[in-house]
């Protein structure tokens, strides 16, 4: 099957800062989120898949489309949302509604209608009375109604309040619910990523930390605090990111745990007092700190 | 070529600008019927019809991309399936028919009110041509520019270089063999080279602009 979206090498570098070689495949259906801090390059990476910027090195292609030579073509089955973005301040929602429905072919009236009431948006209201909530309910109701096949959203919750977020995450929610739409979600938020994607890719200085399912991950990492032996020996323990030492006690932090882990550590004679979870936010903190330790950052 | 989502950014510029385009038409017809009068109601016609035709430029060419850029509307635009080339060339074509939909009636009254082989009609018409190729180059620069800094001294280049047309360039070159105005290949010769300078500009802007990333 083809990719939705297929980046190669794809790199890109400004004054002060640099997307290093980056590959990323997405397949049709899945569901992607991109963490990074401010300042990762993650509204980067979505502008050079739009095709809104000229990448240094690599392909990229959207939808089977080299990026940027196709951007028309391909944009037609796009969706974008930024945080950035706004409308046309003098015009109301309904005129952009049936502007952008004269634009698309398959645009999708009755959910335009059903989003306009359930975002409880107004269609006489010009986009400068918008409120920030209003006008990202707005935008995300503009890209859904085209039924675009690949939608790209930058942290569209970004400055929300709880309540207009948990309305665009629910309708999000139901968005990805449909197989033939990928998503690629970039947001520091990071339970909005573990509630809506189901493969997560860490960014950080213009890197790609990692890249794996969400389930993945929160199986993977884990807590561990250890009763040592009397003689204190820790055996080497694969994907130790963490260790802290208190005398015979010990926490450890691992990126690879296995179910085999306990027993293993049992049999070397040490106690696993508990064995926690870590939330997604931790995890992503962990793997920034690891990856920058390990380049000397 | 010129694809559906073009089309519907020209529409979108003439809505939201339909109202300056009319208030244009209409104090340009005034400006007009005021110049035709005796005196000092003349010059006050001249100076409001040359006003009118500037600030429709000035908004159309300045305020349209800087607003859309305060907005952050540039963005939502470029959502849209156009290229950076094609959006960049439905602002130019917006902007352009929109000012033309006010200049054309208004050129087309000049010719009017001022019938036959007057000299008279050579000022007029030399005057609505400038204003148009200056539009133009306000336009190019624009649509170059990524910041205020060029929005302004495009703006001051075309407001000093208005009067300066009209008071210095304009008076020699309509100044015929008797020294009364009239038709002469001068005039005819500086138009042409403006409007083609315009037209130069707007595509090589336009060639730039496809080239580069968005800011």
């Amino acid at each position: 099957m083809e990719a939705a979206l297929e980046l190669q090498g794809v790199s890109k570098r400004y004054r002060y800062f640099s997307l290093e070689p980056l590959s990323l495949s997405l397949q049709p259906g899945q569901i992607l989120g991109l963490v990074g801090p401010a300042g990762a390059g993650k509204s980067t990476l979505l502008r050079l898949i739009l095709g809104l910027v000229h990448a240094d090195a690599g392909q990229i292609r959207v939808l089977g489309q080299p990026m940027p030579t196709a951007q028309a073509l391909a944009k037609a089955d796009v969706g974008y949302v930024s945080r950035d973005m706004g409308l046309f301040g003098s015009a109301t929602l309904d005129w952009h509604m049936r502007w952008v429905a004269s634009i698309y072919p398959g645009w999708d009236e009755a959910l335009a209608q059903r989003l306009l009431k359930h975002f409880a948006l107004h269609p006489g209201q010009r986009a400068r009375q918008l409120s920030s909530g209003e006008r990202m309910k707005a935008l995300l109701l503009l890209t859904l109604a085209r039924r675009p096949r690949l939608l790209l959203l930058d942290e569209p919750t970004s400055g929300l309040d709880p309540v207009a977020r948990q309305e665009i995450l629910g309708e999000l929610l139901a968005v990805v619910e449909d197989p033939a739409r990928t998503v690629l979600l970039s947001s520091h938020h990071t339970q909005d990523i573990e509630r809506i994607c189901d493969r997560i890719a860490f960014l950080d200085r213009g890197r790609l930390v990692a890249d794996d399912d969400t389930d993945s991950y929160l199986q993977r990492w884990r807590r561990l605090s250890l009763d040592l032996p009397v003689d204190g020996v820790l055996p080497d323990v694969a994907g130790t990111v963490e260790l802290r030492r208190d005398g015979r006690s010990a926490v450890l932090l691992t990126a690879d745990y296995q179910p085999t882990l306990e027993a293993a550590l049992s049999a070397a004679g040490i106690t696993v007092h508990q064995s926690q979870r870590l939330t997604l936010e931790e995890i992503f903190v962990a793997s920034v700190m690891q990856h920058r330790q390990e380049r000397g950052e | 070529m010129i694809t559906r989502a073009m089309v519907a950014l020209v529409r979108k510029d003439l809505y939201l600008y339909r109202w300056l385009i009319v208030g244009t038409l209409v104090g340009g017809m005034l400006a007009l019927w005021l110049s035709d009068l005796d005196g000092n109601v003349s010059l006050a016609g001249h100076i409001l019809l040359v006003t009118a035709i500037v600030v429709l430029g000035v908004i159309l060419a300045v305020h349209g991309p800087l607003s859309e850029r305060q907005a952050q509307s540039y963005s939502f635009v470029l959502s849209l399936p156009v290229s950076i080339g094609q959006a960049a060339a439905a602002r130019v074509l917006g902007s352009l028919s929109g000012f033309l939909l006010a200049w054309a009636p208004l050129l087309l009254v000049v010719l009017t009110l001022h019938d036959g082989p007057s000299g008279e009609l050579a000022w007029f018409v030399g005057l609505m041509v400038f204003l148009l190729a200056n539009f133009g180059l306000l336009l190019a620069l624009t649509v170059l520019g990524r910041n205020e800094l060029w929005s302004v001294t495009g703006i001051v280049v075309s407001n000093t270089a208005v009067p300066l047309f009209q008071l210095l360039a304009l008076p020699a070159l309509t100044r015929g063999a008797d020294g009364e105005l009239a038709w002469t290949p001068q005039l005819f010769l500086t138009l042409s080279g403006l409007l083609l300078a315009a037209a130069l500009a707007l595509g090589l802007a336009l060639l730039f602009t496809s080239r580069r990333d968005v800011s």
